[in-house]
């Protein structure tokens, strides 16, 4: 298919050809099967452009099934997780840790690209229940504040997690809410104090996130140390790190 | 969780109500599901079939060709589901003793798979359309929405009215190159 011919199909579908040139170019088309297939095949391809409800309904179908999906798995896991065998074990806790750090490394490969560093690199991160089955009000709390993360419904989360002291996971999505309201110096002082305690399995996380913290602030300098340190470490965001660095 | 009248849900999918697609997904998808996963399917099957039946829905309901007599909207979708499922078996030639029984009450069979078959085509155009640079598919989209080419030039920043119109059939040539390349083009001749 040659440039000209091309350029006719496409004036012909646009209603652009003057009477001698519109006629010639009908009478070529009668006698030309070929030609004629091409020019439905342009039609189509410019209805099938033009067709963005269908696409943005199958996006929207698929963002329910993912996040449906999601729950499902959610909740099963706080079932197997809430029964007595476990309860406050801490072979549980070790368990959880691996699934906390398995579903975060799997929902990390997965990172949509989109402008701009901070929505390239930062992905809200699943909150997957891994709750001791305590009775205690503050397990309670713990409990709703992860369902209300995982319902976006950040704002609760902070409300529930910010009297959780003492426990880390409970800061480490606190933090995640902060970064989601856009709460940046309230984020990155959450984190900082997860990298501080040191003895605890988000150490890692709790750096990365720090990091976008100060991208998303524009506090370069920082975000530029930190990220060299994630680069040169074992850290999972080893390679997003990099990544970052080349473009800062 | 609510139930809904099945007016109610052709008109939630019309206007993309996600309460009313939640509880379709909900409601529905698991016996889908079965229906793919049990008949030489997986789940990432089933899920595409899902889709596809939910938009051969909406653009029927959007020509207003919808009709549901006597049947509830899970029968009618399950039925479509199973109508799709089964052509895209017999596309891939997969030996199986999967046939629709005597419950597919689907009256316009053909219709729905002229539709379903259009809209694979679709899919494939608009993947690679997708798969275009950025200014590609900008120039492309404001010339089918019949934006003057002289504003097209100032939207895109381009120097001419006339270069406008080089860079659209340009990338127009490329996108229907792509299309022609790709194996699974002459599915659709």
């Amino acid at each position: 298919m040659d440039t000209r011919t091309i350029k006719l199909i496409e004036e012909y579908l646009n209603d652009e050809l003057e009477s001698e040139a519109l006629k010639a170019f009908q009478a070529e088309l009668n006698e030309n099967p070929e030609l004629m297939k091409e020019v439905k095949l342009h039609s189509e391809i410019n209805q099938a452009i033009m067709d963005k409800d269908s696409q943005k309904l199958r996006n929207e179908l698929q963002a329910i099934h993912q996040e449906l999906k999601r729950k499902q798995l959610a909740a099963r896991i706080i079932k197997v997780l809430s029964k007595p065998v476990y309860a406050s074990s801490l072979a549980a806790t070790v368990l959880i840790a691996i699934i906390v750090a398995g579903i975060l490394f799997f929902s990390d490969a997965n990172t949509n690209s989109s402008e701009g560093i901070f929505s390239n690199y930062y992905q809200a991160d699943d909150a997957i229940m891994m709750v001791r089955s305590g009775t205690s009000p503050e397990d309670i709390n713990l409990k709703e504040a992860l369902l209300a993360y995982h319902e976006k419904k950040y704002d609760n989360a902070i409300e529930l997690l910010q009297h959780q002291n003492n426990n880390i996971l409970a800061k480490y999505y606190l933090g995640l809410s902060y970064l989601e309201t856009d709460k940046l110096e309230k984020a990155i002082e959450t984190f900082q104090s997860i990298i501080e305690h040191k003895n605890n399995l988000f150490v890692e996380q709790a750096e990365w996130y720090l990091s976008l913290c100060y991208v998303k602030s524009a506090r370069e300098e920082k975000a530029k140390i930190l990220l060299e340190k994630i680069s040169d470490s074992k850290s999972i965001y080893k390679e997003k790190a990099e990544k970052i660095l080349k473009k800062i | 969780m609510r139930e809904y009248s099945v007016e109610e849900l052709l008109e939630g999918i019309r206007q993309h109500n996600t309460d009313v697609l939640k509880f379709i997904y909900r409601s529905y998808y698991p016996q889908i599901q079965h229906l793919v996963v049990t008949n030489s399917g997986n789940d990432d099957d089933a899920q595409d079939i899902y889709q596809d039946a939910l938009i051969v829905i909406y653009k029927k309901i959007l020509k207003n060709e919808i009709q549901l007599v006597d049947c509830s909207f899970g029968t009618y979708l399950y039925s479509i589901c199973k109508l799709l499922w089964l052509k895209q078996l017999e596309k891939k030639k997969q030996n199986n003793d999967f046939y629709p029984e005597d419950d597919v009450i689907v009256d316009d069979n053909e219709e729905l798979l002229q539709e379903f078959e259009q809209m694979e085509k679709f899919k494939l155009f608009q993947k690679h359309f997708r798969s275009l640079r950025k200014d590609c598919r900008k120039v492309l989209e404001l010339s089918l929405e019949k934006v003057p080419l002289k504003k097209i030039a100032e939207i895109m920043g381009y120097k001419s009215d006339k270069y406008a119109k080089k860079r659209k059939y340009q990338c127009k040539e490329k996108l229907v190159d792509n299309i022609k390349k790709d194996p699974k083009f002459k599915e659709f001749i």
